[in-house]
């Protein structure tokens, strides 16, 4: 059987409690396991405004399933994608047109050995940070939170600086093509 | 009349500045529906896809970005219409 590598994105409601999410995502990924198939990567994008309106929500909580498996692994995710409440969308996009199980469960595991490092990246920090926050007066803590707050607001700020420049730059060159056009 | 229009339209050609594919100039530049920042550029404010006489791509890369501005805008990371402007 060809074993073609998908990608699937799929949006659910933004307000579901902790646990109804996590079965959902559990679910999904013994869909593919029953399939045949194999999931390489799971990704979470977080909540995200929409560009319109789904069923009356602004928002949603986006994520991305990176899996290799046939077609009928594909099938059955999408058949329940379909009957599930909570979601919203879903999109799956063929990635690649052959490949070997094998191949994919070396880049599963190569991508949970990132994940690990990532969570023992940030459990460092949070344990470096933690015992010298202990040792200061309560006051300190709180200027130091504070600190942290504002570093936060800074990223955030820079973000939105992007984007607008982003904007700017697409609606000049808009202008542009327009009179290109005359 | 339209041969005067006609006329103009030639002699106005000759000042129009020969257009480059962006990625075909740039091979790093990838085009993904996931990425609606980029995306951003080829369309216009009310949503719409500017068409590739405009925007100067060749037609390879008008398709792939057509259809990553449909994917995306299926999974509204893209609006399919901005009424607002």
């Amino acid at each position: 059987m060809r074993i073609r590598r998908y990608e699937t994105v799929f949006i659910l409601e933004p307000d579901i409690e902790e646990s109804r999410r996590r079965e959902t995502l559990e679910r999904l990924e013994g869909i593919i396991q029953k399939g045949g198939g194999l999931l390489v990567r799971r990704d979470d994008w977080g909540v995200r405004k929409l560009a319109y309106d789904i069923r009356r929500f602004s928002k949603g909580h986006y994520f991305l399933f990176d899996f290799a498996g046939p077609s009928r692994a594909v099938s059955e995710v999408e058949r329940h994608l379909k009957m599930f409440e909570v979601v919203l969308r879903f999109l799956t996009v063929k990635k690649e047109d052959q490949v070997s199980l094998e191949a994919m469960e070396k880049l599963r595991a190569e991508e949970q050995e990132k994940e690990e490092a990532r969570r023992m990246a940030l459990q460092q920090r949070r344990e470096a940070e933690a015992p010298s926050a202990r040792m200061e007066p309560a006051v300190a803590k709180v200027e130091e939170l504070v600190e942290k707050e504002e570093e936060e607001e800074e990223a955030e700020e820079e973000e939105d600086e992007e984007e607008k420049e982003g904007d700017e730059e697409s609606s000049d060159a808009e202008r542009e093509e327009e009179e290109d056009d005359d | 009349m339209t041969i005067r229009v006609k006329e103009q339209r030639r002699k106005r050609k000759i000042y129009v500045r020969k257009k480059v594919c962006r990625f075909c100039a740039d091979a790093s530049a990838q085009i993904e529906y996931k990425d609606p920042r980029n995306l951003r550029y080829f369309i216009t404010e009310r949503g719409k896809i500017i068409p590739r006489r405009i925007s100067g791509n060749c037609a390879k890369h008008q398709r792939k970005i057509t259809l990553a501005i449909k994917r995306a805008r299926h999974l509204a990371l893209m609006p399919y219409t901005n009424l607002e402007i």
